[in-house]
């Protein structure tokens, strides 16, 4: 579902990403974990196509990185949901209205948006937050409403770039829990971290990556 | 935000101040034009006859004169109604001054449409000159030499004045809608992080553009109705108007908006 084939990755030329080549596969929880600046944000870059290789290939579903064409992007990116550290909300909108947008982009009805919007936030805990904005809520509780934006689409992946870099570590754990329950759905995880402990909580496969290589 | 907030405030001032200008220029050019084309129908040429000519050769020489390109009218006024016009004008007749009449005959002749400029006046004088019996041709040469010559400075200025300022206003609109971009800069990545295409990011900000372009040609077309409604009661109730000037300027705010915020949008949201 997801191949790295001899991905070369340089920007200004220095090497980010050196050879590398990896496979995800449907439904697969995966852990890529090496410290900071490794090169795990710019391996999630790559699959949501972001970032395109100067060498080397990267396949995502039914799109390569050499031959996709701009205007697919939106579309690919569409079934893949994406969360940071720090959670990427807009401060000026609800949690409501930040999970709706991305059901807006695609064109739903907006009867279709509520109802859709209204069960994600019920399975995340936080209808009874939907009217708030993002700085009334906890760190844990923002990192759910991120999540909840990034599956609302219903993807084949998630990409969890140091999901629980800004959290405690019990908030960390209701995370990662979170996101196994996501996972035990069928759908893929793909979760950047640096925090080796919290990752011995659920055991899966794990990619290293250290200055730019597999490890 | 608070600085793409100022700068939308700005852009549709400018708009409508731009729009407002070429409105009243647009008034200013529909009443010069009426008043210049009453200049020229009221303009006419007399062609003074030697006082001896004979009938005969006067009919003749009113059927040259008709068959001379141009020509709409031809009058021809003896002695006597030459008097009479005489008295007429200076409301004194001319036998109290004068025992005998001293007004030659002559004939009056109007000109068609598109030949009452300046340069065919002329050259449709050179031929009456060359007749035989004309003593002298009179029109109002200066006349029509300083609005042939004026005109077109005023309205070729005019034209520049209003291009200037449309410049500006669209210079304006594009500055705002690229400050608009920037403010949002987090929304459109959002947007196109959960798949929003390049069309649907783009959409909202040209739909903006517009909207100013619109909301200020509304303002000029508010403004500009007050401003005849005024000059009309108080100063000029024969002022000419047209409701297509409001919808022209409706329609260059519209394009107004339409054109600055998709090249706007076309060069900076690539950055974002």
């Amino acid at each position: 579902m997801i191949e790295f084939y001899n991905v070369n990755v340089q920007i200004d030329g220095k090497y980010i990403l050196r050879e590398v080549s990896l496979r995800i596969l449907k439904g697969e929880f995966v852990y890529l974990i090496g410290p900071s600046g490794a090169g795990k944000s710019t391996i999630l870059r790559l699959i949501y196509f972001d970032l395109f290789p100067q060498a080397g290939t990267v396949i995502v579903d039914k799109y390569s990185s050499a031959k996709i064409r701009r205007k697919d992007i939106p579309y690919i990116r569409r079934k893949i949901g994406v969360v940071f550290q720090d959670f990427k909300l807009l401060t000026d909108r609800t949690v409501y209205e930040n999970v709706a947008l991305a059901l807006r982009v695609t064109g739903v009805k907006s009867s279709e948006i509520k109802r859709r919007v209204m069960r994600i936030l019920t399975e995340m805990g936080l209808s009874q937050k939907r009217n708030h904005y993002p700085q009334e809520l906890s760190g844990g509780e923002q990192q759910r409403v991120a999540i909840a934006r990034a599956v609302i689409n219903e993807p084949f992946i998630v990409l969890a770039d140091e999901p629980t870099g800004n959290l405690d570590p019990r908030t960390s754990l209701e995370i990662l829990e979170t996101l196994e329950r996501i996972n035990k759905k069928g759908t893929a995880v793909l979760m950047a971290t640096h925090n080796y402990d919290l990752i011995r909580k659920f055991k899966h496969r794990t990619i290293k990556i250290n200055r730019g290589m597999i490890v | 935000m608070k600085r793409a907030r100022l700068a939308t405030v700005i852009a549709v001032t400018s708009v409508s101040l731009a729009l407002l200008l070429i409105g009243l220029f647009g008034i200013f050019y529909l009443n010069m034009d009426r008043w210049i084309g009453r200049l020229r129908a009221k303009m006419e040429i007399e062609v003074f006859l030697d006082p001896t000519v004979k009938q005969e050769k006067i009919d003749q020489l009113r059927k040259s004169i008709q068959q001379i390109e141009g020509i709409e009218s031809v009058q021809f006024i003896s002695k006597e109604k030459a008097a009479k016009r005489f008295k007429q004008e200076f409301g004194q007749d001319i036998f109290d001054i004068i025992e005998n009449n001293p007004l030659p005959p002559s004939f009056v002749i109007h000109l068609k449409k598109g030949y009452r400029t300046y340069m065919r006046v002329s050259a449709i004088s050179g031929q009456l000159q060359k007749l035989d019996a004309v003593d002298e041709i009179v029109f109002q040469k200066q006349l029509l030499q300083i609005v042939d010559r004026y005109i077109q400075i005023v309205y070729l200025g005019t034209i520049l004045i209003g291009l200037m300022i449309t410049f500006i206003a669209f210079v304006l609109i594009y500055n705002t809608i690229r400050l608009t971009i920037y403010a949002r800069k987090d929304i459109i990545s959002i947007m196109r992080l959960v798949g929003a295409t390049e069309r649907f990011v783009r959409r909202p900000f040209v739909v903006e553009g517009m909207a100013q372009g619109l909301i200020g040609a509304a303002i000029a077309s508010i403004l500009l109705f007050y401003f005849i409604k005024f000059v009309k009661t108080f100063i000029y109730p024969y002022l000419a108007t047209t409701p297509y000037l409001f919808l022209i300027l409706l329609g260059l705010g519209w394009l107004l908006g339409m054109i600055s915020s998709r090249l706007s949008v076309g060069k900076h949201l690539q950055n974002v």
